[in-house]
């Protein structure tokens, strides 16, 4: 029976441990990396956000919802109504900040992206309840619906910036922010997927009646999960707004959705590792294909993206339906196999 | 009076289309338990294909008949429906569903974004297939306003509907047709080529939407890329609404939706003041969102449509 | 014992009937699957459930374990009225099940799926899930300890690790009950246990299901078509055909009924017929 201090041991252990991965992603990566790779990694990272969060309810629970966009855009836009509303009569803010000096302002942005989170997370209750008791297909397109009818709303509503969008979103979410926000969601991802509610969630993915017949509500199960997964894709839509100063409805479309499933799809549905990695990779490509610009027939074939993606898609179903990482998890325990590999393999080079 | 009829005109012609369109949808669905997302792309491919035919047939001096060409882009369509049956969603006949539906959105967003790629996402102009004019007639005695092309799409719609009635109940196709879709697994055993129902299912699906989408190039004179997207999306709504798999549902659902939606674009209520400016809910912009709305208080309140049957899970 | 232990004492003798069916009736369309059927079960026994293919039994099962709602009548369950509840609110009750096709988590392995169901005893959420702090710890090394005792009580616990589906058959089906006990029922519905062993499985498994109710308490409630294994366990057994029970009591009552073995006559192989 693990005692307090024991856990608590663990606890700052790895309060440490995160601390250090934020320094290291937020504060050290930046420096070290060339300029121009810069913007895409931190859009890339961005996209971890929300992906890890459709990664709960399309990768874990097993269901599939396409509006995931939408509930970014809920979060983004709430998160950037209230700096804009806020910023410049409290820390004299306008849509040229773009750091954090002080307490103050810190605050205000967790608030603002807490708010962000929880507003998205709403709608993703309202959503689930009635939807997540229709199959497969229906579900899908049903929160293909709520996408559309969020962003049909937004696009008609003046006062957020209508077709235009929402601008002049101060750009205080900088590396360190994005990080942090990062290194937290993998974090309780990762605690989510070796706790009841995470075995719950499989159970839902792999036989529902079977869960059911265990004690396990199914229904209770799965709106959670759309819950919390609306949730932080909100935190990441709030984080999208703050780094590029503006939000526009376009974003909260279906095609966009589809990009995030394809992440979750690419490394793999249920995978925190896998669906980190496509993220990061799907993310930073646009930007980082302008680079390629310098070959001409590499640019002709990826003008459109979307284009690439769909075919990924399909090829991925067709040739690798479980991804790149399948359910596999990058772990503690994993790498002390692999230690151990290592080291075999180097005692025995050695003797021979 | 006469707006009422002439709302019911409107909704009639855009029911038409809707109809052809949602039959696709409900015919696959029955035989394949499948959400053909690329669906409403085909009638886009449908509707590019007549208008390169016409040009083509315009280059060779041959006057580009609305009964010359509309054969011509339901036969290429029959076409590529067959193709993407046979590469896409056939090799994952074993699979869970999820993976089906992934392949299907993939396609579907292919053809969207291919489209707009080689083509642009600029409109073009949709060539003149019939001799289009006001039927003068109708204003002068009923007030209703009424173009040619209006009644040659109900017109033909119908005659379409009718030949697929025709062939669902009385030839062994549509006999075969209607065995796969009640149990894939007992119609093998009877010596039923499962798969060859499926391809021609997903021809004649398909050909209806080419039509359709013909018929929307003659209506609103001007085609782009992802046209096919919103009534492709409603046309799915209608299919739900009639009863997913229910092939008179899905024409029924059609020309309901068809009704609906002129009948919503046609409100225009004023809210007063908000925010500074005048508020008016205008039907018009919501007009994308209701077919959702409708779809999502179908699934809600009655997911089997009109005309279907509950299906009971087994345990 | 700590948080785990949720459900009431199981009871030994029987104080009346822990589980009743009063005139259940199911209706598919206009075909009754099931009739007007009355039940008894009593606590801590092993009561037996036959009849022809066809005869309604696994509808029985859905109907009370709450798979699929009753047409009309009453499923009582102790003091409880289970008819209209949902599954997984009868098993938090006490009653557990398994499927005549295992219904295991595939790819999930042996000590998670056991795990898994015993889950919701470990008495937190999503709060504690997240956060893992003590509570988390001590919840977790307790649902550990219980899923190793009973992996080990029923020769699992070398498999711990592996995937479920690539266990050979018959300690799928022993998982698939082992993965039932481990949310602590007081009634334990087996639906064809036996489907598929042979002969040595089987007396393996008439062993098993006596530990069960003799170590646990567990009244078990069971489907076969095996007559051997019926006969050989069963200290009750209903009879049913076309959703009507025609006959009921003990071993030897319901293998001289005539009724019954008009029934079965042209249904079943001459072994496993009622000898």
């Amino acid at each position: 029976m693990p005692s307090p201090a024991r856990v608590l041991k663990a606890k700052i252990l790895g309060l440490l441990g995160l601390a250090a991965a934020v320094v290291l992603l937020g504060v050290a990566l930046p420096r070290v990396l060339p300029a121009f790779h810069q913007e895409p990694l931190a859009l890339g990272l961005i996209y971890v956000v929300i992906a890890l969060g459709l990664n709960i309810v399309n990768g874990q629970a097993g269901q599939f919802s396409i509006g995931h966009a939408a509930f970014a855009g809920i979060g983004g836009y709430t998160a950037g109504a209230i700096t804009t509303a806020f910023g410049p009569r409290l820390f004299e803010w306008s849509d040229q900040t773009v750091s954090l000096s002080g307490c103050g302002p810190t605050l205000l942005l967790c608030a603002a992206l807490l708010t962000g989170g929880l507003t998205a997370g709403l709608s993703g209750l309202l959503v689930g309840m009635p939807t997540l008791r229709l199959r497969g297909d229906y579900l899908a397109i049903a929160t293909l619906g709520f996408g559309e009818i969020v962003r049909v709303v937004i696009t008609n509503t003046p006062a957020l910036g209508g077709a235009l969008g929402m601008h002049g979103i101060p750009r205080v979410a900088s590396f360190p922010v994005i990080a942090t926000a990062v290194v937290l969601v993998i974090l309780v991802c990762r605690n989510i997927a070796t706790s009841v509610p995470g075995r719950c969630l499989v159970a839902v993915r792999e036989d529902e009646i079977a869960a059911e017949s265990l004690g396990i509500s199914t229904t209770r199960a799965k709106v959670s999960a759309m819950t919390l997964s609306a949730g932080i894709a909100g935190l990441g839509g709030g984080l999208l707004a703050h780094h590029l100063g503006t939000y526009n409805p376009v974003d909260c479309s279906w095609i966009k959705s589809v990009e995030f499933v394809l992440m979750v799809v690419l490394g793999g549905s249920g995978s925190i590792t896998g669906t980190t990695v496509a993220a990061v990779f799907l993310g930073m490509l646009p930007g980082e294909m302008l680079m390629l610009s310098q070959f001409p027939l590499l640019t002709k074939v990826t003008g459109n993206k979307m284009v690439l993606y769909s075919l990924l898609l399909i090829v991925l179903m067709l040739v690798r339906r479980q991804g790149i990482a399948g359910r596999w998890e990058l772990s503690l325990d994993w790498l002390r196999g692999l230690g151990g590999k290592l080291a075999a393999l180097l005692g025995g080079g050695a003797r021979g | 009076m006469i707006f009422w009829l002439q709302q019911l005109a409107n909704g009639l012609t855009l029911g038409a289309m809707f109809a052809l369109i949602a039959l696709g949808y409900t015919m696959v669905y029955g035989v394949l338990k499948l959400i053909n997302f690329a669906h409403g792309d085909v009638l886009m491919v449908g509707a590019f294909v007549a208008m390169y035919a016409a040009l083509w047939a315009d280059h060779f001096g041959v006057p580009p008949y609305f009964v010359l060409i509309t054969p011509i882009a339901m036969g290429v369509c029959a076409l590529v429906g067959v193709v993407i049956e046979r590469v896409a969603y056939r090799p994952l006949r074993s699979a869970p569903r999820l993976a089906a539906l992934i392949t299907a959105i993939g396609v579907s967003l292919f053809l969207e974004s291919a489209g707009q790629w080689r083509l642009g996402a600029e409109p073009y102009g949709f060539p003149e297939l019939i001799a289009n004019h006001q039927l003068a007639w109708l204003k002068h005695s009923t007030g209703v306003h009424l173009m040619v092309c209006d009644v040659v799409i109900i017109g033909s719609t119908v005659a379409l509907l009718i030949g697929l009635q025709l062939i669902v109940r009385y030839t062994r196709f549509g006999k075969a047709m209607r065995a796969v879709s009640q149990d894939q697994a007992a119609a093998r055993l009877m010596g039923v080529a499962v798969d060859r129902v499926i391809m021609g299912t997903f021809a004649l699906g398909s050909a209806l939407a080419a039509a359709g989408g013909v018929m929307w190039g003659m209506k609103y004179g001007a085609i782009d890329p992802i046209m096919g997207l919103e009534p492709g999306l409603k046309a799915f709504v209608a299919a739900v609404v009639g009863g997913i798999g229910n092939i008179p549902g899905a024409m029924a659902g059609g020309f309901l939706m068809g009704i609906a939606e002129t009948l919503v674009v046609g409100i225009n209520v004023p809210l007063g003041t908000l925010w500074g400016s005048d508020y008016i809910l205008k039907g018009s912009d919501y007009r994308q969102a209701l077919g959702f709305l409708i779809l999502i208080l179908v699934l809600l309140l009655r997911p089997s449509g009109l005309f279907g049957r509950r299906q009971p899970d087994k345990v | 014992m700590g948080p785990l232990s949720h459900a009431a004492p199981p009871e030994r003798d029987g104080d009346g009937a822990l589980l009743q069916l009063r005139e259940v009736t199911r209706m598919f369309g206009g075909l009754a699957a099931v009739k007007d059927l009355d039940l008894a079960v009593p606590a801590g026994s092993i009561f037996g459930l036959i009849g022809p293919n066809g005869a309604g039994k696994t509808t029985v099962f859905n109907l009370i374990t709450g798979a699929n709602p009753a047409t009309s009548g009453h499923v009582l369950f102790g003091d409880h009225d289970i008819t209209t509840q949902p599954a997984y609110a009868i098993n938090r009750l006490g009653v557990a099940r398994t499927f005549q096709n295992t219904r295991l988590f595939k790819t999930v392995s042996v000590a998670d799926n056991v795990r898994t169901a015993a889950s919701w005893q470990a008495g937190y959420g999503w709060l504690h899930g997240v956060l893992q702090g003590l509570v988390y710890a001590r919840r977790e090394a307790d649902l550990n300890a219980t899923v190793m005792a009973l992996l080990e009580a029923f020769d699992l616990a070398d498999k711990a690790r592996e995937q479920a589906q690539s266990l050979p058959y018959g300690e799928q089906r022993r998982l698939e009950i082992v993965r039932a006990l481990a949310t602590r029922p007081r009634l334990l519905l087996l639906d064809e246990p036996a489907a598929g062993l042979n002969a040595t499985e089987t007396n393996e498994l008439m062993q098993l299901v006596h530990r069960i109710r003799d170590e646990r308490g567990v009244t078990i409630l069971l489907i076969e078509h095996d007559m051997r294994l019926v006969m050989g366990i069963c200290e009750q057994i209903a009879v049913l055909d076309h959703g009507i029970k025609i006959s009921e009591g003990g071993p030897a009552d319901v293998r001289g009924d005539p009724q019954v073995i008009a029934a079965y006559l042209g249904q079943q192989e001459p072994e496993h017929a009622p000898s």
